[in-house]
């Protein structure tokens, strides 16, 4: 057996090619041949359809791709700008800032209690101030020439206080309702006594202001926060002391009076009571019997 | 005929065309059309249906002439795979599909293993040559399909035993086995032919 010659029989293989006539007609080869033809001389055509509609999809699409880009870059890079501002290093140094200089040629708003700002050499007083060391007075005593530090109160304090707050509040119809905020009873020693009326109303806007201030510096640091600590704190204790002013009720100046009347101070019960005389039209009035007839040997 | 060099021609040809010269086609088809023809119409068995065939693997040739590669085969073996796949479908499509892996020939074996080879340089064999042709289409036509694709796919494609294996999906010996089947057959059919003759 041999299986090479029974997989390829060449005495076959003659045969089938000697029998091999049948070939495809004349027409089909023509047909085929000219199909061929007509492949190779449509293909540029095709090829530049195929391009047209490349550049077209091209055309269309990669604007749209690109401001899709955009967009993503611009959301997702925004909500990192304010981290970025954040990162640029601080300054340490002795010397105020330039910016920091300028908000110091501007005297800040004067509470009613509080030193007049001492004005810098050269530089011209501001028409606030001017306004406010010309407006008449009447038993106006000089203010002394410092005042002490406030210390910020405990919360206690200041729970206590909001309460008295709402107390004085009825009782003086010229104070606006403002959030307390009391500095301790050594600080309101320290105040300098109010004046009259007017100058107490123009006071009292400006401490507002100051407490405002005061208020947003505690919280997020905004531009003020570049303040130097000394005009900081030189303009919350003046706030404090204003606020304290308004805050303090009837019964709080009575017991103080009595206090300072029956310890023997004349100097301090005497101021203390000019204070509340200030801070009060009807002063006299609502004094007890025993005080009225000591503040009427006062006058 | 060197093969090696008509394999190379073929597929310098064919990327001739594919990049636009259509005498490369010309070349080609001139060479190949008398085999793919004939491998379809003894599948078929009919010249209308063979020509229409015919026209069809040749434009599935043009169709895909860009996607035509030298490294993934032969030109042949691209050639007839193409025309396998059409007579296949064609198969399908008439109702005479047949599972191409299954062999029912593997009893027949033993039985034509002792078929002599034809004596075809025999006088009386040369005398009906005529006869003798119709005869051997008619052998063809009567093997299996699998077993006649596979011995067309040798004798009008060239193709080696391996790439009939991988056309089909098969393996080397279940194509040597068709092929064993299909020449005992034929061969019996001519020791026949030649008994007739003698007679």
């Amino acid at each position: 057996m041999n299986p090479e010659r029974d997989l390829h029989d060449a005495a076959l293989s003659a045969l089938l090619r000697e029998h091999a006539a049948e070939t495809p007609a004349a027409s089909i080869d023509a047909a085929v041949r000219a199909a061929a033809r007509r492949a190779i001389d449509r293909a540029p055509t095709d090829r530049a359809v195929t391009h047209a509609r490349a550049q077209q999809a091209w055309r269309w699409w990669m604007p749209l791709a690109a401001a899709a880009v955009v967009g993503v870059i611009v959301i997702g890079v925004l909500p990192l700008a304010p981290s970025i501002v954040d990162d640029t290093p601080q300054r340490a140094s002795d010397m105020p800032a330039e910016s920091t200089r300028s908000m110091a040629l501007t005297p800040a708003p004067a509470p009613p209690n509080a030193a007049p700002a001492q004005p810098i050499e050269g530089a011209a007083p501001a028409p606030a101030q001017k306004a406010a060391t010309t407006a008449p007075r009447k038993n106006v005593e000089p203010p002394p020439p410092k005042v002490e530090r406030a210390r910020p109160p405990s919360p206690a304090q200041s729970q206590s206080r909001d309460a008295a707050g709402a107390s004085t509040q009825g009782a003086s119809n010229a104070s606006p309702a403002l959030p307390t905020f009391a500095p301790p009873p050594s600080v309101a020693a320290a105040s300098p006594p109010r004046t009259d009326a007017p100058a107490r109303a123009d006071t009292e806007q400006r401490a507002d202001a100051g407490t405002e201030v005061g208020r947003v510096t505690n919280g997020v640091p905004g531009p003020k926060a570049e303040m130097p600590t000394a005009e900081r704190s030189k303009s919350a204790t003046a706030a404090s002391a204003a606020a304290d002013m308004r805050a303090r009720s009837i019964a709080d100046w009575i017991a103080r009076l009595r206090a300072l009347r029956n310890a023997g101070d004349a100097d301090e019960a005497l101021r203390e009571l000019r204070r509340y005389r200030a801070a009060f039209d009807d002063a006299d009035a609502r004094l007890p019997p025993d005080l009225a007839e000591w503040a009427r040997s006062r006058r | 005929m060197d093969a090696s060099s008509d394999d190379a021609d073929d597929a310098d040809l064919m990327l001739a065309y594919a990049r636009g010269d259509p005498t490369a086609f010309d070349a080609l088809y001139a060479r190949h059309r008398g085999g793919v023809y004939r491998y379809l119409l003894r599948h078929c068995g009919n010249a209308a249906t063979a020509d229409e065939l015919f026209q069809d693997v040749w434009m599935n040739v043009i169709r895909a002439r860009s996607s035509y590669a030298r490294a993934a085969a032969r030109f042949a073996t691209w050639l007839y795979t193409v025309a396998h796949h059409r007579i296949v479908d064609y198969w399908r499509a008439s109702g005479q599909f047949v599972t191409l892996s299954i062999d029912g020939d593997d009893a027949a074996n033993d039985a034509v293993h002792d078929v002599s080879a034809p004596r075809i340089d025999e006088p009386e064999l040369r005398a009906g040559n005529r006869e003798l042709g119709e005869r051997l289409r008619a052998a063809i036509a009567a093997l299996p399909p699998v077993q006649r694709d596979a011995f067309l796919l040798q004798h009008e494609g060239g193709l080696s035993l391996g790439e009939i294996a991988d056309l089909n999906g098969v393996g080397v010996e279940t194509i040597k086995s068709r092929l064993r089947y299909a020449t005992g057959r034929l061969r019996a059919s001519l020791r026949e032919l030649r008994a007739d003759a003698a007679e």
